[in-house]
């Protein structure tokens, strides 16, 4: 006999939607509370994450006073420098002083540049902000094209093109696929800049000088994926509706990009929200490789140089943006499945 | 000429053990305003038969014969020219309504959609003709529907949509493949009259697939009983259905439910399952399950014998059952 209508219709509900949070559109009091919750779980991480940030800084070995007057400095120097610094006050104090600057806006003041840290890394934003977002562009373009083309060609030699590719991207490491785009582009052929930013009033040769690393930084995160694209695409190619909308007279090609790929975007943009929020990662080492003056080369410098207040900062900075980041996912989720918005 | 003949269609997939046959020389034709009914259990070669007329076959599935659509052999056309009649001349609705509608897009967009690809209309000159599609199709406060989201739709609203996308063209043919079985049984009658009405109404021609010989005798003018892949019995319904001419079509109604037959007795169903594609018999393929079976058939291939006008079964035994 035919199979039950019921195993059936259970298919449409055994789809795996991964961490997807339910957004209720319902009612504007569903709406604040889950406001709310956000705002709670923001804060929450962000407390959670200076004391992190703080306690490990306190067992770190390297006294920054020390290690700013040089090895050979007299002890009374280095006395009166950690006073000046704070650094003599009880850790609890110490952290609570932090805390409420932080409150007010103030971020404290650098050691090693005797600027405020809020300064500084406003500037540095300005060069690590438009690097990432133009490397996670260029991941998105990269990977929705040949994660879609992939599957597409399912099992045959532009398949296995593309994923031998993507196997080779995972495995290549950035800085040193880095060094090879600045060999053919900016030693061989000259078009880009090997390194270095002239500052935003240069226009567009300060863009220029963002594109290899942009490439660099996108090169692993588009192998990825473009993986997961593919996949997801795949699992949505077996689903009924899209016979229906062959059935209509579509396209493959029409199908796959109006009735298909929004519904393989969920894990999609999982994995782009967690790519965005491990960017930093990434600019940490593409910044060196470039000489750029960003966030990146920022948190490295200041580590190097025990500049704890820029180090603390900083890391509480991510850790918000990852919050952000997971929030605008969330929200993504509900604009690409409707689903999401009234489930109870 | 007839509206759509199909002549020896053959579906094969290939597989390591070789070409598995999974539809064997099927043959009918349609006129315009004909409805006709394919019965038969699951796996039979139903379903592929369809998609095989929709040129929807699944992937690596390879298909032969002919099929003619207004003299045109679909088999031989290149995929654009494919496209251009699907969901335009051709038209399908399928099992499952709960899947077969894209979740993420309101329904308004689904069945404006290949009125845009079709017909050349403008966005929203489609969606007030679907509007009046989701009317003819008996749906409560159609304009209040095209914003809507399948998930936000009962099963047989759901299935109605189907028919609103499938009748968007007006299109010559319409192929439901079991349209009401996955629908609670209230609803499968109303979505039947509806299918039935509308075919009336539009004048088209109708290949209703299903396992269910009664929504087949109700509204089909003929039948083809197939099993294993190949049409055993074909024939107009009525004489059909009082003829049942070869064994198997006798055990489909044997196994019918008979609301008269003694409480607690059991249900009539025929001994062993169809058998697996790659494994069917050589010489008659129901001959293992058959009450009639004789050495002979197992060796030769049955005979076509003509039972009645324009009435063949493929059994060399009908004179056992008349």
């Amino acid at each position: 006999m035919s199979p039950s209508p019921a195993s059936w219709r259970g298919r449409e509900y055994e789809r795996p939607l991964p961490r997807a949070q339910p957004i209720r559109y319902n009612g504007a009091v569903l709406m604040t509370s889950f406001a709310l919750r956000r705002l709670a779980t923001f804060i929450a991480t962000l407390i959670a994450t200076s004391l992190v940030v703080f306690l490990v800084l306190e067992v770190l070995p390297g006294d920054p006073a020390l290690l700013m007057l040089g090895i050979d400095a007299q002890p009374d120097a280095v006395a009166a420098l950690r006073a000046k610094l704070g650094l003599d006050k009880p850790a609890v104090e110490r952290y609570l002083v932090w805390m409420a600057g932080m409150v007010r806006g103030d971020l404290g003041i650098s050691h090693t540049y005797g600027t405020s840290v809020a300064e500084l890394i406003g500037e540095r934003l300005v060069v690590t902000l438009p690097l990432a977002l133009i490397a996670m562009t260029l991941t998105t373009i990269i990977a929705l094209t040949l994660g879609v083309f992939a599957a597409s060609k399912h099992n045959t030699i532009g398949d296995y093109g593309v994923m031998t590719a993507t196997q080779l991207g995972i495995a290549i490491p950035n800085f040193w696929f880095a060094i090879l785009l600045v060999l053919l582009f900016a030693v061989a052929l000259g078009w880009l800049p090997a390194g270095g930013f002239p500052g935003w009033d240069q226009g567009p040769i300060a863009l220029k000088s963002l594109v290899l690393p942009a490439f660099a930084l996108a090169l692993v995160q588009a192998a990825i994926l473009a993986r997961v694209t593919r996949s997801a695409v795949l699992e949505v190619l077996r689903e009924d509706f899209v016979r229906t909308a062959r059935a209509k007279g579509l396209t493959r090609t029409q199908t796959l990009w109006r009735h298909v790929l929004r519904n393989s975007l969920i894990p999609v943009v999982t994995i782009m929200g967690l790519q965005f929020s491990n960017l930093l990662a990434g600019t940490i080492i593409i910044e060196n490789v470039f000489y750029l003056p960003g966030l990146g080369r920022l948190i490295f410098q200041s580590i190097n140089q025990r500049d704890l207040i820029v180090v603390k900062d900083v890391v509480v900075l991510l850790a918000a943006k990852v919050v952000v980041i997971n929030f605008i996912v969330d929200l993504l989720y509900a604009v690409i499945d409707p689903r999401l918005r009234t489930q109870r | 000429m007839a509206l759509l003949a199909v002549d020896r269609l053959a579906v094969h997939m290939p597989s390591p053990r070789g070409p598995i046959p999974l539809v064997r020389e099927v043959s009918f034709s349609i006129e315009k305003g004909e409805t006709l009914g394919i019965v038969g259990e699951s796996g039979c070669g139903k379903t592929m038969t369809a998609l095989a007329l929709m040129g929807l076959l699944p992937d690596g599935a390879v298909p032969s014969g002919e099929i003619r659509f207004e003299g045109e052999n679909l088999l031989a056309q290149p995929e654009d020219r494919l496209c251009k009649l699907r969901g335009n001349r051709l038209a399908m609705i399928f099992q499952e309504p709960m899947s077969a509608l894209n979740p993420v897009h309101p329904i308004g967009g689904q069945i404006a959609e290949s009125l845009i690809l079709h017909r050349g209309l403008y966005q929203t000159d489609a969606m007030a003709e679907a509007v009046r599609l989701l009317e003819l199709v008996r749906m409560p406060e159609p304009k209040a529907r095209l914003a809507q989201y399948p998930h936000q739709l009962s099963g047989g609203q759901r299935q109605r949509v189907m028919i609103a996308i499938a009748l968007a063209c007006q299109p010559d043919i319409l192929i439901a493949d079991e349209p009401t079985t996955a629908l609670d049984v209230t609803v499968q009658a109303q979505i039947l009259d509806l299918i039935h009405d509308l075919v009336d109404e539009l004048g088209m021609a109708l290949v209703l697939i299903s396992h269910d010989l009664g929504i087949v005798g109700d509204i089909t003018d003929r039948v083809l009983v197939m099993y294993a892949g190949k049409v055993v019995e074909a024939g107009p319904t009525v004489p059909l259905f009082d003829r049942r001419a070869h064994p198997y079509t006798r055990g489909l109604f044997g196994a019918l439910p008979d609301p008269g037959r003694a409480r607690g007795s059991r249900l009539y169903a025929i001994p062993g399952t169809v058998p697996d594609p790659w494994l069917v018999p050589g010489g008659c393929a129901f001959a293992d399950r058959c009450p009639l079976v004789e050495p002979a058939c197992r060796d030769e291939i049955p005979p076509n014998v003509e039972v009645g006008s324009d009435h063949r079964a493929l059994c060399r035994r009908t004179d056992l059952t008349t």
